[in-house]
């Protein structure tokens, strides 16, 4: 309990309603100042940059006991003013009316409305009906993604092993979010734009950590498929321990590659990117070395080898920047590896980090091209993360591909609050590798398992053999990090048919029963070394409840969501419906804020 | 209409009536009277307003608020002391539109850079760290705040406070 005196003299600050109803009438009266004055009334302009300030999570909740409480929850002593809202709507909705048109007077870029929406709004001017402005999404987009080629069933008797590598991207998920908070819904996402591992993998889980000497800990839960009744769903989580972010390395360099072409001279690319390094420069360790290189129509070395405890120089570098010009990504790609070379640290964390929209159209164009050179320079223990901004013209299918070639993980900001996630609360698992890699390999047995279908991880997929192959790159991992994987798992006694072809010289693929429904294989280097490591866990029926935990049902949530948003062929019985029951029965249980706004942005989804 | 638009007069029917309790309190615990505070109050809607600002929770959306009114009175203090005096020595509030009580007067008389960080803490209920990722500073800095205005308050008030 607080102080009741300091309780009470903020409460007596308390505005009558006359109070109220004067501060909306000046409200109400500034809005027509500016529209008599062609936007540029005696209200100070909003700032210019943080258009896309938004809070999307990271505020746990704990009670005057200490005990969690759901996020959400009002603090106790907090009052709303109910009387009054009736009245401020009619005049809010008049005020919205009024101030819309504007927004591109303004200057500002606003956060909903993609960039060619608000130049016809701007055009049309202050009486521009609003309903003419309204543009399809596709239509002035020329974002890229790559095609997705889902998996579908197959009969363990054919084939038993599933080998796939690990990851731990999440950029679809922020992506995805981006393009829901525009305004779009089921149907508009391009083809290709929304990867079910991203989602899964964006949010926290109650795994287990590794114990010893594994790299993993492993959760497996499997329960009754909610989308198709012929299957089951198995939700296997994979935790890395957690490092705090200063024993995590001997030491990190960083090199920040920075695309500052003229497709970057946008409050929601450069102008978050330099917001964004403000929550980065509070985390680093003092020791740190920060480098920044930037590139447009040439690249730029503006910052060599800075310590990260000179906080200030690193914010004033990056504040300098400004964006104009072509985009020479292959230049600016070779002088990072060059500087990162140059500062590189034995046993440290070696790292450049690209902020992009993905848009390089001078040099290397062709994703191929860029690939071998990326894939070349890995070789040096230098890794390549990419965080990717903006809308409208971003690569999706450049990014993924850079971060995958350069062992680096992929992350999109599509606001402050994403960045502080990934360079803030997640600095370890975005910074530091614990695994090189990491490939993971499950094999069904056939006494048990007819036949099963990978969600997700469609471009992750190696052949069997390849599991074994040690000279094949695969996935990543940080400290801390948490991947979910999930099967659904057609059992024998199952009535769904499954085309095996049988072969004619005759196969034992009966399986034994000994009571393994399936086995994974894990195998992954130390960081910088050659040195493999090997891992196996076994699962059946002791890991089959009918009473499933939060985390697998969020996970099925999420996937059915995917397969809705993605109309996917093997979505069954999935609605939108179940998907909101099955999410609302798990924040019941008190849960974060990230899979709050996740139900939050399923339901704006569908509206 | 847009989806985006109605969506966005929708929010701004609710955001005033959910708001404005809150954003006049920390206004006027920084202007310490009720004219400016009632300015101060006005143009952070404006802003939020003009910023098309998107909100995802209640919560986050009074983050956002209580932070743009912060910094939004701090600048109003900071322009008006380059003009006249320093903040320090700014003249007692004439304003008495309230029954004032000492707690009042010690909380208005707080140097500006506690204001926001005691609301949030006495009043809101907020933690130090949840109240250093709301207003985007490092959590040592706002225990450092709060034990250093705590112990102001303790000297004006007397007591233990709590």
């Amino acid at each position: 309990m607080k102080d009741p005196r300091i309780v009470n003299a903020f409460d007596s600050l308390e505005p009558s309603d006359e109070t109220k109803k004067r501060m909306l009438d000046g409200i109400m009266a500034q809005t027509q100042t500016q529209t008599a004055a062609g936007g540029e009334g005696t209200v100070e302009k909003a700032q210019p940059r943080p258009a896309v300030i938004r809070y999307d999570g990271a505020h746990t909740r704990t009670n005057d006991a200490g005990v969690s409480v759901p996020p959400y929850a009002k603090p106790k002593r907090r009052k709303r003013t109910i009387a009054y809202v009736a009245a401020a709507a009619a005049c809010l909705v008049l005020i919205a009316g009024i101030s819309m048109p504007l927004l591109g007077s303004f200057g500002m870029k606003a956060q909903m409305a993609d960039s060619a929406e608000m130049e016809v709004a701007m055009d049309g001017g202050a009486e521009a009906p609003m309903s003419t402005a309204k543009a399809e999404p596709e239509d002035f987009n020329t974002e890229e993604y790559n095609a997705i080629d889902e998996h579908g069933f197959t009969s363990t008797a054919s084939q038993p092993f599933s080998t796939f590598a690990a990851d731990v991207d999440t950029a679809s998920y922020a992506n995805w979010r981006r393009m829901v908070t525009q305004g779009y819904v089921l149907g508009e996402f391009p083809d290709g734009a929304l990867r079910v591992e991203e989602f899964l993998n964006y949010f926290d889980y109650d795994y287990a950590g590794p114990q010893g000497d594994d790299l993993f800990g492993v959760t497996a839960t499997i329960s009754d498929c909610p989308w198709n009744p012929d299957t089951k769903l198995l939700v296997m989580g994979l935790q890395t321990a957690e490092v705090p972010y200063d024993q995590a390395a001997d030491g990190n360099n960083l090199v920040f590659l920075i695309d500052v072409s003229g497709s970057m001279d946008d409050p929601s690319k450069l102008g978050l990117l330099k917001d964004s390094f403000t929550y980065l420069v509070e985390n680093l360790n003092p020791t740190d070395t920060v480098s920044i290189v930037t590139y447009s129509g040439e690249e730029r070395v503006v910052l060599e080898g800075e310590p990260a405890e000179n906080k200030r120089s690193i914010l004033r570098a990056v504040d300098s920047l400004e964006a104009g010009g072509s985009t020479n990504g292959e230049a600016g790609l070779a002088m990072a590896y060059k500087i990162a070379n140059e500062y590189y640290l034995e046993g440290g964390n070696n790292r450049i980090i690209l902020a992009s929209d993905g848009d390089l159209n001078v040099g290397m164009t062709s994703e191929s091209e860029l690939s071998d050179f990326v894939s070349q320079q890995r070789e040096s223990g230098i890794y390549l993360s990419v965080l990717g901004f903006g809308d409208g013209n971003y690569k999706d299918n450049k990014m993924e591909t850079l971060a995958n070639d350069g062992n680096g993980n992929y992350h999109y900001i599509d606001c402050l609050a994403e960045a502080q996630k990934v360079l803030g609360e997640d600095l370890c698992s975005t910074m530091v590798t614990v695994a090189d890699d990491v490939k993971l390999q499950l094999e069904f047995n056939p006494a048990y398992v007819k036949g099963y279908r990978q969600i997700g991880y469609e471009n992750r997929e190696l052949s069997a053999d390849e599991f074994l192959d040690d000279r094949v790159d695969a996935g990543e991992v940080g400290a801390g990090h948490s991947i979910t994987v999930a099967y659904e798992l057609v059992m024998v006694d199952s009535a769904m048919e499954l085309f095996e072809s049988e072969s004619r010289y005759g196969s034992d693929q009966l399986g034994v029963e000994n009571g393994e429904w399936f086995a994974l294989d894990m195998r992954w280097k130390k960081p910088g070394g050659d040195v493999v490591q090997e891992a196996s866990h076994t699962f059946g029926e002791g890991d089959y409840t009918t009473e499933p935990s939060d985390d697998w049902t969020f996970a099925a949530a999420v996937i059915e969501y995917c397969m809705i948003a993605t109309d996917s062929q093997n979505k069954g019985d999935s609605s939108i419906m179940e998907v909101l029951e099955m999410v609302d029965s798990v924040l019941e249980n008190g849960a974060d804020d990230y899979r709050r706004e996740f139900r939050q942005l399923v339901s704006e989804s569908t509206e | 209409m847009p989806a985006w638009y109605s969506q966005a007069a929708h929010d701004l029917e609710a955001i005033y009536g959910r708001q404005v309790s809150t954003v006049y309190k920390v206004c006027y615990s920084y202007m310490r009277n009720a004219p400016d505070a009632e300015d101060a109050v006005q143009n952070v809607f404006m802003k939020a307003i003009n910023a098309r600002q998107c909100f995802q929770s209640e919560q986050h959306e009074q983050a956002w608020f209580v932070r743009v009114a912060a910094n939004h009175c701090k600048d109003l203090l900071r322009a008006s002391a380059r003009k006249s005096v320093p903040l320090d020595e700014a003249p007692e509030p004439v304003d008495r539109g309230y029954e004032r009580d000492s707690a009042l007067d010690a909380v208005l008389a707080l140097s500006p850079k506690y204001k926001d960080t005691v609301y949030l803490y006495y009043y809101e209920g907020y933690t130090a760290d949840e109240i250093a990722r709301m207003l985007g500073r490092n959590a040592s800095t706002v225990r450092s705040h709060l034990s250093e205005a705590r112990s102001i308050l303790r000297e004006k008030l007397g007591g233990d406070l709590l």
